[in-house]
């Protein structure tokens, strides 16, 4: 037999059971740690590195910016702000800017759970310093160890403005780019 | 190999719709066209198609470890010389691939000839993989084909296999240009057997790809982690996000090293490696002097036949006319394509993963296959 033994699409079928209108969306499992040591109390240390390493990553692209170091201290309080080294600045910013200091993260890929939680950097504001929340400002816990989270409610989103439009200018040459 | 009349069957447009081939008729044109197939024999495909197949499809990855390799002929291949490290690199990594189609000159007599590679955006996937193979069953089923008829379409399996196989991370994007539904199936398609492979994937139309901060995003302005485009190479190349390419996370499908294969100055890089090799045709750099007969010029990068070029053994001349007139041009033997009820016929061979593994067949009208180019499905016959 020089044929696939069944062909069958799930999701091109109108009919797909997939694109049923999801109503509420399923909370699902994340790990929140102050640190990579509490974390290794739990995971693979080099796991947890890993995942900080991310979460840091990503707080360089997303914490909050402040064009001076009072204006963030009074959102995160007094020592809680930093400015980025130089060449971080470079990288993602140009002009001097504070950020509040990484206080904790979520671990979202560690858990053989959810791809839908991004690992990411968590914070403390002023006035509410027990509780954890995303560079949006979304509450996550209050302390450490398993949460709940909903995926859409903290999703990763970078602040600046998006480019779009840096490709497919050719494309209205012509209808199609089969070959 | 022989051209069957058939019925076609009165449910077709119907089931072809429920089935998302929105593209079956093409501004009016049929496309899909089952009022004939093609019979082979399962010797003849074995060894006049698939393995000419697998034999030419190592002799391009051969090649391209030479191209990287030497700055002198990443040039003579207009690859972008800011590119070089990005195309380099990614081979130098053995950044996986997904697919491409070879196409033949092949009347049933002598060797196939290999008229090019599609490694880059190859489509009539779709058709090849699954509504031909639909169209089978249906045959065999209302006995309109003999019993036993079989074909020689393993795609959508080896796909589903090969995005197992492929270890880009879990979430894997698509991506087309937005107003063309052909390319819209064909990456639909694609998306539906890499979800059926336990990948999670989302789409992006190409002109809505957004960056930012180093990472390019989706809609949603959730990172690319790895994107499969239908998209050229050659094109991305020379947008304004082009630069950002060789710093970003991203990972891309087809890799960047595909822009050597995809290319037409592989055809006289293959011929000079391999002379007289009864799959390939002789073929050479043009040096912009006038075609004898018997000889095609076609421009480096082009696509569904545009800016093609032939003189055929009688003298007479044929131009399709396209956008891609610029760059440098090949020439190479002609290898007519044999005809069949009048219809000029060209052997699409599919290669998923390194693995030799289905057909399609277009008929065209003309002896330069353009995207007007009918899909007729095929059988296999001991």
């Amino acid at each position: 037999m020089k044929r696939s033994s069944k062909v069958a699409l799930t999701l091109m079928a109108p009919v797909s059971v997939l694109f049923v209108a999801g109503c509420s969306e399923p909370p699902v499992d994340a790990a929140v740690f102050k640190s990579v040591d509490q974390c290794a109390g739990y995971y693979d240390r080099s796991n947890c590195e890993q995942q900080f390493k991310q979460a840091e990553k990503v707080s360089e692209q997303t914490a909050p910016r402040y064009t001076s170091l009072a204006a963030c201290e009074a959102d995160f309080g007094a020592g809680h702000c930093a400015t980025p080294d130089q060449q971080q600045q470079q990288q993602y910013h140009s002009g001097g800017s504070f950020m509040p200091m990484m206080m904790g993260f979520m671990a979202g890929q560690m858990l053989g759970g959810s791809r839908n939680v991004q690992t990411q950097p968590l914070y403390r504001s002023k006035d509410d310093p027990n509780t954890y929340r995303t560079a949006q400002n979304v509450p996550v816990s209050r302390g450490e160890g398993l949460v709940k989270v909903r995926p859409s409610a903290v999703k990763v989103a970078p602040v600046g403005t998006v480019r779009r439009g840096g490709f497919g200018a050719a494309a209205a040459r012509r209808s199609s780019w089969g070959g | 190999m022989e051209r069957v009349r058939i019925e076609e069957r009165p449910w077709w447009r119907e089931q072809a719709e429920e089935l998302g081939f929105q593209f079956h008729t093409i501004e009016g044109e049929k496309y899909w066209d089952e009022s004939a197939y093609y019979s082979f024999s399962l010797e003849e495909v074995e060894t006049r198609i698939e393995d000419p197949t697998a034999e030419l499809h190592a002799m391009a990855l051969d090649l391209v470890d030479q191209v990287v390799a030497s700055e002198e002929k990443l040039a003579l291949l207009d690859i972008p010389e800011a590119y070089w490290d990005l195309v380099s690199q990614s081979w130098k990594n053995r950044e996986p691939h997904l697919y491409g189609r070879l196409d033949f000159s092949y009347g049933g007599a002598g060797p196939a000839k290999l008229l090019e590679l599609n490694y880059d955006t190859p489509t009539s996937l779709y058709e090849s993989g699954f509504f031909q193979w639909l169209w089978l069953e249906d045959a065999l089923r209302h006995d309109m084909v003999p019993a036993g008829a079989d074909q020689y379409n393993g795609i959508q399996e080896q796909l589903e296999s090969r995005f197992r196989a492929l270890n880009l991370g879990s979430r894997l994007h698509f991506a087309s240009v937005w107003h063309s539904d052909e390319d819209l199936g064909t990456v639909r398609y694609l998306q539906d057997i890499a979800a059926q492979a336990g990948l999670e994937t989302a789409y992006v139309p190409m002109e809505q790809i957004g960056f930012l901060d180093g990472q390019f995003l989706d809609r949603d302005d959730t990172p690319i982690e790895a994107l499969f485009k239908l998209y050229p190479w050659e094109f991305m190349l020379e947008e304004e996000f082009a630069r950002f390419i060789p710093g970003s996370p991203t990972r891309w499908l087809e890799p960047p090293w595909k822009l050597v294969l995809a290319n037409k100055g592989i055809l006289p890089l293959l011929w000079q490696a391999h002379p007289g090799h009864p799959n390939l045709l002789e073929a050479c750099f043009d040096d912009g002097s006038s075609l004898k007969p018997g000889w095609a010029r076609k421009p480096l990068f082009s696509r569904e036949g545009a800016n093609v070029e032939l003189v055929l053994p009688n003298g007479s001349a044929l131009v399709e006319p396209g956008p891609y007139g610029g760059g440098r041009f090949v020439r190479q033997a002609l290898a007519p394509l044999p005809v069949f009820d009048g219809n000029h016929v060209l052997v699409g061979s599919w290669v998923v993963g390194d693995q030799a593994c289905g057909m399609g067949i277009r008929e065209d009208s003309g002896p330069i296959t353009k995207d007007s180019a009918r899909f007729l499905p095929h059988i296999l016959l001991d």
